[in-house]
């Protein structure tokens, strides 16, 4: 793997984090921005999202200083937006039992795509940052 | 079949316990060690013919008997002495865990190594030959993943072959002639002979060890044998100056020549752990990233745990109506819908959420995350006057205060251990959290996550205000420094979180069962009972008839008190009985509400009695406000009658101030 991998992918999902973590952010506070997926409106989703989005940018600091080490801002950001995006599928399989099997008041013309958040699709994408990074104890990055 | 005793030893973090539990199955049994609140584990396991009892030893680093656990250690093998000792050796970590291995050799025991987490060493870069350790140490050596259980049979196979086996003998080449002379003396005692091994007596002399001193006081050759350690200790003074710290040496030189020989290392790597901790304990990415996967523990407990509540919800509901109208007698079948099942159901359709928040909370320490989190907490402890290990007990109050509190043990200072206890209340255990999942679903729906996290926040934030105000006025001074280890990352092993998972859910469920069971009978009798007799199952369903129970008349004693909040007198009643137990306060809404787990909060939010300002600061209120009685009791176990009624007092006090601080900040904003 070549640090100029690492430099791309942490300022690519460093950025992609750090706009949906103000979008969230600002939803919270009644200023609700659209893109492709709704924000929640969680302050807590705004706040995560903009912590990985600091270790996304932190490893691409790293990188542009040559350091090794830039790789395990990659990983470790990589791990925590993809546990985010498994625990928003476990919401929908949760909130799918509310919806098809309980048929729960509160559910009534639910789909999946309602739960479809911008830490899901960024959870999902990230999986190509992990995938780069994942044998990185076998093979040394090349600085 | 006769039983055969083995026991099992090793440094902390070595994968001892998972071993344990991958030998033994569910056949355990966990009590405490004889005088102390050490917890004792014992298993059993049939191999080969053979039954053997198999006791999980404290993790120790070494046989000084410094500490207790290293007391509790040495003197099993020293007295029980174990047909084996299982010695699990961390191959990633190879030259500390041999110390301990040389002092097994030292007593003579019939050690076994399992050789473990041979999978991290090489990712560390590390080969680590294991036929090649054998025969330097003369013992069998099994190389093991416990976590994957990849070499437990072999292990089980080598256990079943050493039984008979003659234990090597470590020589210290420097002192070989002063032990020998030692021994000379010490084997003229036959029941010394008979009870130990004599190279482990002089060597522990030598070492000036308190126990084994008294043990020479009590020989018949005590004289001959203080006489001859006189001349020894002299002499070895002359040639190395502190004995004890040269015996040291020489072990530590003996296991450098082993490692030389046995290991090498293959290339510098950056492992998966180094990784992880570069950003999980970074001094400023540390503090969010562990706010963020506390935020991501609480989601995971509440939303996807949400429908299993509702399926208990359902059949809670169910039963009520089934069992109520096949029973002619009015007072019993409302005594069985409205007391007990409803009372029951509203408690344990909290069982999900709280069986979930164990789930992720066993993960996290399976892990290895929890300890990085005391780690990054540290910091922020000390500058609030808090030790270090202050952390732990913190972060188990989440789980349950009482265990917590016993916890602080660890910590030596008294002073820092007293300080510790007094904020422990103010970490949000499970059972508050039913109560915030119920006002959190019925005033901010759709937020839930975060105004249930804030409530832990909350606790942590005052928890810290407390500690500095106590260190600033009560304990002057700082408290000390503290060391810990950081073990690697683990993959989870699911058997021993669910295992933990459970051990922990069951203690709720035996709550349920016991406490909260009369608690709920209590309350529906003096709901169903006033002045004036039986008031019939109506009472539950009519205000007016409720308001001339005995609950009601309590209610309006304690109104006053909760007047400046709005709160009605139901919500007095609740934190009434919620003093015997932090769950009550739902089920004891539920029956004063007169509905069932599902329609509460549809009936707290329709009802008059709360706003999401008032809701919000009877949150807080139950957050601050006495955990249980069994926390008091546990405080007065550990700290005194005095530290436990300043808890009380101190809780009543700040839980009365902060609701209203909510209230009247609120009131003005919104």
């Amino acid at each position: 793997m070549k640090i100029k991998t690492v430099k791309y992918l942490t300022l690519i999902f460093g950025f992609l984090y750090l706009i949906y973590g103000i979008i969230e952010s600002l939803s919270y506070f009644g200023r609700e921005t659209t893109v492709i997926v709704s924000p929640t409106g969680d302050l807590f989703v705004g706040f995560v999202l903009l912590t990985i989005s600091v270790i996304y940018l932190t490893g691409f600091k790293k990188a542009l200083e040559n350091d090794f080490k830039a790789t395990s801002y990659l990983y470790a950001g990589s791990i925590l937006s993809i546990g985010l995006a498994i625990l928003a599928l476990l919401v929908i399989g949760a909130d799918a039992i509310e919806a098809y099997l309980l048929k729960s008041e509160d559910f009534i013309g639910w789909t999946p795509l309602d739960d479809v958040t911008s830490y899901l699709v960024l959870g999902l994408l990230s999986i190509f940052a992990y995938l780069s990074v994942k044998d990185v104890s076998k093979k040394p990055v090349k600085v | 079949m006769k039983e055969v005793v083995i026991a099992l030893i090793g440094n902390p973090n070595t994968g001892k316990s998972t071993i344990f539990n991958a030998l033994t199955g569910l056949r355990q049994h966990v009590g405490n060690w004889p005088g102390v609140t050490v917890e004792k584990k014992e298993g059993e396991l049939d191999h080969k013919g053979i039954k053997f009892r198999v006791v999980d030893l404290p993790g120790v680093y070494g046989l000084t008997a410094y500490s207790i656990d290293e007391k509790i250690a040495r003197n099993f093998i020293v007295q029980e002495k174990p047909k084996v000792v299982v010695d699990i050796i961390d191959a990633s970590n190879l030259e500390r865990n041999l110390y301990l291995a040389l002092q097994l050799l030292e007593i003579g025991a019939n050690v076994v190594i399992a050789l473990n987490k041979i999978d991290i060493a090489e990712e560390k870069g590390y080969n680590v030959n294991p036929e090649e350790l054998e025969e330097l140490l003369g013992v069998p050596v099994v190389p093991t993943i416990a976590s994957k259980g990849e070499g437990i049979d072999k292990l089980k196979e080598r256990i079943v072959k050493s039984l008979d086996r003659k234990p090597p003998i470590v020589e210290y080449p420097n002192f070989e002639p002063y032990i020998k002379k030692l021994i000379k003396v010490l084997e003229k005692d036959e029941k010394l002979i008979r009870q130990y091994n004599l190279r482990w007596l002089a060597i522990k002399l030598l070492e000036e060890d308190n126990d084994v001193r008294a043990i020479i006081e009590k020989s018949k050759m005590r004289d001959d044998v203080l006489k001859t350690l006189i001349d020894v200790v002299n002499d070895l003074h002359k040639k190395y100056g502190d004995i004890e710290l040269a015996l040291a040496d020489e072990r530590y030189r003996i296991i450098s020549e082993i490692a030389k020989k046995a290991v090498t290392k293959k290339e510098e790597r950056i492992t998966f752990t180094e990784m992880l901790d570069e950003v999980f304990t970074h001094k400023y990415l540390g503090i969010p990233v562990f706010f963020s996967l506390m935020w991501m523990a609480f989601k995971f407990t509440f939303d996807v745990s949400a429908p299993f509540s509702d399926i208990i919800d359902a059949f809670f509901g169910w039963l009520g109506d089934a069992v109520g109208s096949g029973i002619g007698n009015d007072a019993l079948a409302s005594l069985l819908r409205d007391g007990i099942i409803a009372g029951l159901g509203s408690v344990l359709v909290f069982l999900p959420p709280i069986a979930f928040l164990f789930l992720v909370f066993s993960w996290l320490e399976d892990s290895g995350y929890m300890a990085r989190a005391a780690f990054v907490m540290d910091r922020v402890m000390h500058r609030f006057g808090l030790h270090g290990k202050s952390v732990v007990p913190m972060i188990m109050g989440f789980g349950c205060n009482v265990p917590a509190i016993m916890a602080t043990r660890t910590l030596e200072d008294e002073k820092d251990r007293i300080l510790t206890i007094l904020i422990n209340p103010l970490m949000s255990c499970s059972a508050r959290l039913p109560v915030y999942a119920l006002f959190a679903g019925a005033f901010f729906m759709g937020r839930e996550g975060t105004v249930i996290t804030s409530m832990y926040i909350l606790g942590i934030l005052l928890a810290l205000i407390l500690a500095w105000l106590v260190r600033r006025f009560i304990f002057k001074g700082q408290p000390s420094h503290f060391v810990m280890e950081l073990p690697p990352y683990n993959k989870p092993n699911w058997r021993t979180i669910f295992g933990v998972t459970w051990t922990r859910t069951e203690k709720f469920l035996k709550k349920a069962g016991t406490i909260i069971f009369a608690t709920m009978i209590i309350v529906w009798l003096l709901s169903v009972t006033g002045p004036s007799g039986y008031l019939g199952s109506n009472a539950l369903e009519s205000g007016e008839l409720l308001a001339k129970s005995w609950v009601a008349t309590i209610g309006r004693a304690l109104e006053p008190i909760f007047k400046p909040f709005g709160w009605d007198w139901k919500a007095g009643v609740a934190l009434f009985f919620g003093f015997l137990a932090k769950e009550v306060v739902v089920g004891t809404m539920g029956i004063l509400y007169g509905v069932g787990e599902e329609s509460l909060p549809y009936a707290l939010a329709s009802s008059s009695a709360f706003t999401p300002v008032t809701a919000f600061a009877f949150m807080a209120f139950v957050l601050i406000y006495v955990p249980c009685v069994a926390t008091i009791g546990v405080i007065k176990q550990e700290a005194g009658t005095k530290w436990a009624l300043f808890a009380l007092l101190y809780e009543l006090l700040l839980a009365y101030l902060v609701a209203l601080v909510i209230v009247l900040i609120g009131g003005a904003l919104l």
